[in-house]
């Protein structure tokens, strides 16, 4: 199962941090950012995801992991 | 050269352009006897090190050299380390969001209009700062708070004041009167929480909002809002300034802004924090031992960031050191005016409509807006900001047709 990547739009400020952190997960138009189309189903992705989320300075993007292992956190 | 040449406290430059780019090319991470800290100046390397929040502590302050922490109670936003700061920090972000803040825009255009026809009503010239700019960010937070009408005057005076309570000037009745804003915070605090969690204003989230299980108490709001005031009043009303000072001494870009003020606004506010916005350069210590492009940097090691030498950096803008209001910003890296990293200006949404909206408005309605020629503005002192201080503008009063009051 893969893990979905939500921007809130409602906080996103466009500032960039989440598309240059990580560049293949996240776009930027129209002033704010956009996850990519594409499942994060390997590791390295949802490592980049969390980092993203970590360094979004307006706390907009989610990382849902619909996997229910605990220990992919 | 291996020593930045950058000395603010022994003389600060109107145009201190040269003298940041000859540390950029020569010396972009380096030690600075003069600032007895390492001085970055390019800016990968200042964004870089922004990027690092692990790495650094803001809690020395990031406004003073402090050779202490401040007390807990005092660390605020950016001088918050996490998970402090990141408890702070989520407060505030809806309340600032770009979504709520596109909200105030009517009122904004208001209040300038307003101001603006105050400014005519006057006379034929004006004090940008006090007359105008001060006057414009007060105002915003009033209503970002929801201060009641009847006490926005008075709202506005105070919390002008803490700027000369920092310049030194403490007087007896200057600190009765922080204090009396200090209260009316309180109270305005008080009445919210007494009244519940009707409305959805910043002061109402901010008395409900849970901390595993907690509640702020009604100082720490007040507390956290007039640090928010702090950190916005000066800056956006120095970056309306500065905008208007670099206009005025680029008439060939005045007038190309004058030719397509609607199509500008955005860029010409852009390319104010890029050239001149109101941070010079802000202090850090290093928490624990890392590295900038290569130079490592020890655990408790004092950083000075230079945002305005990062800004001017050739390698990332062209005619790095010249104002041109046609940037082509949704193509060009962002500038680091608001910051870099977890810390990035919480306010820029709010600073945005602000100084877009004072900008357009007095350059759309004042004929013949430019500098009084008596006015002679100086820098404000000191490493941590850039401001011009005692702008004065003149116009064309007579010229003003009727009818071009605003409504
Ligand atoms: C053009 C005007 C403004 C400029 C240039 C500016 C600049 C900055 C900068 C450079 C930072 C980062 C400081 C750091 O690295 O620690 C910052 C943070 C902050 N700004 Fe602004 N600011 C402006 C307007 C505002 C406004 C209008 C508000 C609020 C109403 C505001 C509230 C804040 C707060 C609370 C922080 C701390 C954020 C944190 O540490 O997480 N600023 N600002």
């Amino acid at each position: 199962m893969a893990n979905v990547v939500k921007v809130d739009h409602d906080l996103c400020s466009g500032t960039g941090h989440c598309a240059e952190i990580a560049p293949k997960l996240f776009s930027m138009s129209d002033r704010r950012a956009w996850p990519e189309e594409r499942t994060t189903e390997q590791a390295e992705d949802t490592e980049l995801a969390h980092r993203a989320a970590d360094g979004c300075p307006w706390f907009a993007i989610s990382v849902s992991d619909s996997t229910d292992n605990e220990e992919n956190q | 050269m291996t020593t930045p040449l950058f000395d603010p406290y022994n003389a600060k430059l109107d145009e201190p352009w040269e003298q940041l780019a000859a540390d950029r090319q020569g010396c972009p991470v380096a030690y600075s006897p003069h600032l007895d800290a390492v001085q970055i100046s390019s800016y990968q390397g200042v964004k870089e090190f922004l990027a690092q929040h692990q790495d650094y502590t803001g809690t020395y302050s990031t406004l003073w050299p402090r050779t202490e922490p401040l007390p807990v109670d005092e660390q605020v936003f950016s001088s918050a380390d996490q998970p402090r700061h990141t408890r702070q920090r989520k407060l505030f972000v809806r309340a600032l969001s770009a979504s709520r803040i596109a909200t105030m825009r009517p009122f904004s255009e208001k209040l300038v209009n307003q101001l603006v026809d105050d400014i005519i009503e006057a006379g034929d010239t004006f004090a940008l700062g006090p007359d105008f700019a001060m006057k414009v960010t007060a105002g915003h937070v009033a209503e970002l708070l929801d201060i009641p009408e009847a006490d926005r005057e008075r709202f506005a005076y105070l919390s002008g004041l803490f700027e000369r309570s920092t310049a030194g000037t403490g007087d007896d009745e200057l600190i009765a009167q922080m204090d009396e804003w200090h209260r009316q915070l309180a109270d305005v605090v008080a009445e919210r929480r007494a009244a519940g969690e009707v409305d959805d204003d910043l002061i109402t989230k901010l008395c409900f909002a849970e901390e595993d299980g907690d509640r702020l108490t009604e100082l720490e709001v007040a507390a956290l809002i007039r640090a928010m005031i702090r950190a916005g009043n000066t800056t956006t009303a120095a970056t309306i300034i500065n905008t208007v000072h670099a206009l005025e001494s680029h008439p060939e870009q005045k007038a190309r802004y004058i030719g397509d003020i609607d199509g500008l606004t955005t860029s010409l506010v852009q390319e104010g924090l890029r050239y001149d916005g109101p941070v010079l350069g802000l202090w850090r210590r290093c928490s624990r031992d890392t590295s900038v492009a290569g130079h490592p940097l020890p655990a408790g090691q004092r950083v000075f960031t230079v945002t305005a030498a990062a800004n001017h950096d050739p390698a990332v803008y062209d005619r790095a050191d010249e104002f041109v209001v046609d940037r082509d910003w949704r193509n060009l890296p962002g500038h680091l005016s608001f910051g870099h990293g977890i810390h990035h200006c919480i306010g820029m949404n709010l600073a945005f409509l602000e100084c877009e909206v004072a900008l357009s408005t007095l350059y759309r309605r004042l004929p013949g807006l430019r500098l009084d020629e008596e006015s002679t503005p100086v820098q404000a002192p000191g490493p941590v900001v850039r401001g011009w201080i005692g702008v004065r503008m003149r116009y064309d009063r007579d010229v003003l047709a009727t009818g071009t009051k605003g409504d």
